[in-house]
């Protein structure tokens, strides 16, 4: 008989020391092996080296090729076709507005020179059509579209004066250009003609009726402008002009704080509360304890999240964007059970799964609450449509998908099976998830770096990050709130 | 100050690297053969059967050859590709490793340091091979937590890094496993 009487470490160590687990000398299958891996690894840096060097040659052509575009795009942007809508905009009446402060030239000799520096209250009269056809020059009926020309003398002041007004960011409409250009062909095609009073200046100081075959035309006192900006339509239409003017109905209307720039980096934070359904998958039944069934369904239900990260936009329309960037994205959940347990679940220690339940003596209360946090990493990429609907109000139509990349997870929470409490770290969980989404929500920009916004979203999750022993039915779909805070970089 | 034959090995074992590290394959050869055997043992323990050890065994030694240039010489050559072969061992099988452990939040109050006298008196001298089999009818979680916190000698915060589990739960696995496997020694042998 032989005793042995140690700590059950040392024991261990002494036997396994020199232990052998009957090793055969393989090295010719080792070898292959090799071999193998060898060869895989000079084509994985191949590969590597050749997708490298074609990004490196796209990126060349396409800078080329960017440029070109660039300019296009520029040229489309910096030369929108002039519409307005009275109703959200009216630069012109604006200008009218500030005529009283501007020093303007003018090339009619009818200008007293001590008119200059009128006072504000200086009245103006404007001649306008009042026929009551409404059409452009290629016979298209105008909606609620004020279109002034001004007689080829007075454009250079009306041009002046807009010009003034302007911000950065404001571009000059088409049709003054134009008409400017067209100086002495604009006499036969006027609509428009100011009528000075010897005491005022006007806005159009100089616009001379030079025709006497203008018919229809009523006066429009613009006085009181300040006051009234409500003015009634009707009496704005104008007789359209013989001459083209070139007009875009479909182009969207560019605030000035949209910025020049195509390509944009900003930071953004954005807390998002989402809203979820647990339900037991009913093929699972015996991954789950049966008393917890109900109570988890009723305990988590919604989560709050919040992700930090940085967006690159690229605009690749006049009000389109395609964005990519990186976030990291802290969710937090609370789970909170109170139920009674009547049974004690007997597992299987082969399949993990319970067999059957042995009823307790006496029911046990339950009661757990815990915050759980997931954390992740997300690169999102998306295409957004986005309308400017006033200078500062932006409206935010986006779709697109995501790429989540599963960081770790930190909380309590009861197990499935046995209800006891266990570290949810210890879970096992899926690394990434894919995910498609969509938002319609509203922005506001404070300045152009700056906005911020109230985006309902919807997500569906192509995957989760639960493994196949999840009892859960996942339903993928998941509703939330994002109010986004952005700050432009660049 | 080493003795003689311990500096005849230093230098042999010098040579053999900087061949190994010129990609000669007589070189890598000669340490496969010097390293395998022990390896296989080490491996064999965080594996279900001879055969998965084996496999465990041969990506370690592939990877062992792909990084042997960045082998600075700050720890013997042995304990770095021990250590290689136990991050493969285990990264391989982490997802059964994490199923098969489960504990109470409780049972970190356990200490690690608890070890316990272990008396038995067997019929019989106690092999290797007995303990070896005993130890493999452990639990996963235990046999792991066991083999590398007191056969190589990992400390409770690298084995939590290791398996991604929490050091609480190290610490209560490896009491479990070794009250598990002392009753379960004396069950067979006593």
């Amino acid at each position: 008989m032989k005793r042995d009487k140690r700590n059950i470490e040392e024991f261990v160590k002494d036997k396994l020391d020199g232990f052998d687990a009957g090793f055969q000398n393989d090295w010719s299958e080792f070898e292959t092996k090799l071999d193998r891996a060898i060869l895989y690894y000079r084509m994985k840096v191949g590969a590597l080296i050749g997708a490298v060097l074609i990004l490196i040659t796209l990126g060349v052509a396409g800078g080329s090729g960017l440029n070109t575009s660039n300019n296009s795009q520029a040229s489309v942007v910096s030369e929108p076709s002039f519409l307005y809508n009275l109703s959200n905009r009216a630069p012109f009446l604006h200008a009218l507005r500030m005529r009283s402060e501007l020093n303007y030239r003018t090339k009619s000799t009818n200008t007293d020179p001590n008119e200059e520096g009128m006072e504000p209250s200086s009245r103006t009269t404007l001649a306008i059509s009042t026929s009551s056809k409404r059409e452009n020059a290629y016979g298209k009926e105008l909606d609620n579209v004020l279109l002034l020309e001004a007689k080829s003398a007075g454009t250079p002041l009306l041009l002046e004066a807009l010009r003034e007004e302007s911000k950065l960011a404001f571009r000059e409409p088409l049709f003054l250009r134009e008409l400017s250009n067209n100086a002495a062909e604009a006499n036969a095609n006027l609509g428009l003609r100011a009528e000075q009073k010897p005491s005022s200046s006007p806005i159009i100081a100089d616009v001379r009726e030079e025709s006497n075959e203008l018919t229809n035309v009523a006066n429009l006192d613009l006085s009181g402008l300040e006051a009234d900006l409500e003015m009634d339509q009707s009496d704005l239409y104008v007789r359209p002009p013989l001459m083209p003017v070139a007009f875009d109905k479909r182009a969207a209307y560019v605030s000035p704080l949209q910025a020049e720039n195509p390509w944009s980096f900003s930071a953004s934070v954005y807390p998002n509360f989402t809203f979820r359904k647990f339900k037991v998958d009913k093929e699972k039944l015996n991954l789950i304890h049966r008393d917890f069934i109900d109570a988890t369904e009723d305990a988590e239900t919604g989560g709050f999240s919040l992700n930090v990260g940085i967006v690159v936009s690229r605009r690749i329309g006049r009000i389109t964007y395609l964005n990519g960037g990186v976030e990291y994205i802290n969710y937090k959940s609370v789970s909170q059970y109170n139920f009674f347990n009547y049974r004690e679940a007997n597992i299987n220690a082969t399949t993990g799964r319970i067999d059957n339940y042995t009823l307790l003596d006496e029911p046990e209360q339950i009661v757990f609450s815990g915050n759980n946090v997931y954390h992740y990493l997300n690169f999102p990429l998306s295409i957004s449509h986005q309308p400017w609907v006033t200078d500062h109000v932006r409206l935010n139509i986006e779709a697109g998908g995501s790429f989540m990349y599963f960081l770790g997870a930190n909380g309590q929470a009861i197990d499935y099976q046995s209800l006891e409490t266990i570290d949810i770290a210890d879970r096992e969980y899926n690394n990434s998830i894919a995910s498609l989404h969509m938002k319609i929500g509203v922005c506001y920009y404070v300045s152009e770096r700056l906005n911020f916004g109230l985006e309902p979203t919807m997500m569906y999750f192509t995957n989760t990050i639960y493994s196949e022993d999840y009892p859960f039915q996942v339903i993928p779909y998941s509703v939330g709130v994002n109010l986004k805070l952005q700050v432009k970089l660049n | 100050m080493m003795n003689p034959k311990e500096i005849l090995l230093a230098n042999s074992e010098q040579e053999l690297l900087a061949n190994c590290k010129a990609g000669k394959r007589v070189a890598q050869k000669r340490i496969y053969e010097l390293f395998a055997p022990k390896m296989l043992n080490v491996c064999r323990r965080y594996a279900i059967d001879v055969e998965q050890a084996r496999d465990f065994m041969h990506d370690g030694f592939i990877k062992v050859f792909m990084n042997i240039s960045k082998f600075r010489g700050e720890a013997a050559l042995e304990t770095w590709i021990t250590r290689i072969m136990i991050n493969n061992s285990i990264s391989s099988i982490k997802k059964e490793i994490r199923k098969g452990i489960k504990v109470k939040i409780d049972d970190v109050k356990l200490s690690d340091s608890e070890s316990f006298d272990f008396e038995l008196e067997s019929k019989q001298p106690i092999s290797a091979r007995n303990v070896f089999d005993t130890l493999d009818d452990l639990p996963l979680g235990y046999r792991t937590v066991l083999s590398l916190y007191v056969l190589d000698g990992f400390t409770h915060k690298e084995i939590s890094g290791q398996l991604g589990i929490s050091e609480g739960t190290s610490k209560s696995q490896l009491a479990k496993g070794k009250r598990l496997l002392a009753k379960m020694l004396k069950e067979k042998y006593q």
